[in-house]
C-alpha cells in the first residue's frame, strides 16, 4: 500500500515537474534592442543571402499597430524561405516597459526588434530614406545583396507584403 | 548562363529599377521646397466655418507658422500645450499661427470638437482632400513650415526634438522664428520627426 501511494506521489511530482518545465521554455522573452542607424544596418548587412524587411512602427501610431500581425505573419511563414523581419520601434525609451514589450509580447513578435535610439533624429532618418519626412509607418525591403529594393509608406496588409516580397526572394 | 535565364533577370533588374525610381520619383518633387514661394490655398476653418486664404493669414505679418495636426495622433496631441504656447509667444512679435488637419478620416466636425476641446487659440483649418499637404508635401503630424514676410518658405519640419515636454533640446521651430525676427537667414531650415502619417484616404 505505501509503496503505491509512493509511485503514485513520485508519478504526480514527474507529471507537475515536466509540465512546468514544458510551460517556462514555451514562453518566449522578448528583446528590444536600443539601436542608432548603423546599428541597424550592421543587422541588415549580416542577412546577406536573405531579402530583409524593416519595419518603422511605435504604439503611437494606430495604423502600425495594425498592420503589425501582418508582420508577424510574413515572418512565421517566409522565415524558412529566406526572408527576415526586423522592426524599428520610434517610441520614446521610458515606453519600452510599459508599451512596447507588451505590445510586442501580445503579438508574439519574434523577430529581431530595436528601439529607435540616437541622439539625432534627423541623421537617423536620412540615413534610411533622405525624402522620408519620419512619417510611420514606413518599410524598408532589402534583397538579398543587402541593397533597397523597395519603400512601403502607409499601413500594408498581408497581400501586400507577400507581393512586395514574393519576386525578391525569387531572384538570386 | 542560358538565355531565358539572362533575360528573366534583366527582366528582374529591369522591374526593380522601376520599383525603386517609382517610389522615390514623387517624392523629390518637394524636396526643394525652402526658399520657394509658399503654396496658396482657400480653406475652410473648421470652428467658425468661414472660408480662409492664405493670403489673409500672411498679410502684413513678420512670418506665418502652417502646422499640419491630426486629431487623433498622439504624437500631434503631445504638442497640443506647445502650439498654444508658441502662438502666444509669437503673436506679439508679429507672426501668425495656423493649423491644418489634412487627415480625410477625420471628419470637420472632429476637427472643431478636438480644437474646441484644447481651447486652441489659432485657426484650425479643414484641408478635406489634402490638397494642401500635397501642394506643400506634408507627410505628417505635426509637421510645420515657416513662411516669411515675402512669401517664401524658410522653415519645414519639427517643433522640438522631442515629443515628451521635459526632454526637449532643440527648440527649431523658436529658433527658426528668432532667426526671422532677428533678419537672419534661418540657421537649420529643414528638421525631421517621427510622426504619424496623414491619412489620404477615408
Amino acid at each position: 500500500m505505501r509503496s503505491q501511494a509512493r509511485s503514485k506521489a513520485l508519478i504526480a511530482a514527474a507529471i507537475l515537474m515536466s509540465w512546468m518545465g514544458a510551460a517556462s521554455s514555451s514562453a518566449s522573452v522578448i528583446k528590444v534592442t536600443p539601436a542608432d542607424a548603423p546599428a541597424i544596418k550592421q543587422a541588415i548587412a549580416k542577412q546577406e543571402g536573405h531579402v530583409v524587411v524593416l519595419n518603422f512602427w511605435a504604439t503611437y501610431c494606430g495604423p502600425c499597430c495594425e498592420e503589425f500581425p501582418s508582420l508577424v505573419k510574413l515572418s512565421g511563414s517566409y522565415s524558412k524561405r529566406g526572408l527576415v523581419v526586423m522592426a524599428v520601434s520610434a517610441d520614446i525609451k521610458s515606453d519600452l516597459a510599459g508599451k512596447v514589450i507588451p505590445f510586442l509580447t501580445r503579438q508574439k513578435a519574434y523577430f529581431p526588434q530595436f528601439l529607435q535610439q540616437s541622439k539625432d533624429v534627423d541623421s537617423f532618418i536620412n540615413a534610411f530614406d533622405p525624402t522620408w519626412q519620419g512619417d510611420l509607418p514606413r518599410t524598408f525591403i532589402y534583397d538579398k545583396h543587402g541593397r533597397l529594393a523597395k519603400v512601403l509608406k502607409d499601413e500594408q496588409t498581408y497581400a501586400s507584403f507577400v507581393a512586395t516580397v514574393a519576386p525578391l526572394l525569387a531572384a538570386h | 548562363m542560358k538565355p531565358v535565364r539572362f533575360t528573366l533577370r534583366l527582366f528582374g533588374y529591369v522591374a526593380a529599377a522601376a520599383f525603386i525610381a517609382s517610389s522615390l520619383a514623387t517624392q523629390y518633387v518637394r524636396a526643394d521646397l525652402i526658399g520657394q514661394a509658399a503654396p496658396d490655398f482657400t480653406l475652410t476653418n473648421a470652428v467658425t466655418g468661414t472660408n480662409t486664404t492664405l493670403a489673409s493669414i500672411k498679410s502684413d505679418r513678420q512670418a506665418t507658422v502652417i502646422v499640419f495636426i491630426g486629431v487623433q495622433c498622439p504624437v500631434s496631441n503631445a504638442y497640443n500645450d506647445r502650439y498654444i504656447a508658441l502662438a502666444a509667444e509669437y503673436s506679439s512679435k508679429g507672426v501668425q499661427f495656423v493649423a491644418i488637419n489634412s487627415n480625410q478620416n477625420e471628419s470637420v466636425e472632429k476637427v472643431a470638437n478636438h480644437a474646441r476641446q484644447n481651447k486652441f487659440t489659432f485657426p484650425v483649418l479643414k484641408d478635406p482632400v489634402s490638397a494642401v499637404a500635397d501642394a506643400y508635401g506634408a507627410n505628417h503630424t505635426p509637421e510645420a513650415f515657416v513662411i516669411d514676410s515675402r512669401g517664401n518658405i524658410v522653415y519645414h519640419g519639427r517643433i522640438d526634438d522631442s515629443q515628451d515636454p521635459d526632454s526637449v533640446q532643440s527648440h527649431d521651430l523658436a529658433n527658426a522664428l528668432d532667426d526671422i525676427l532677428a533678419g537672419k537667414p534661418v540657421s537649420k531650415p529643414e528638421t525631421k520627426a517621427f510622426g504619424c502619417s496623414i491619412k489620404r484616404h477615408k
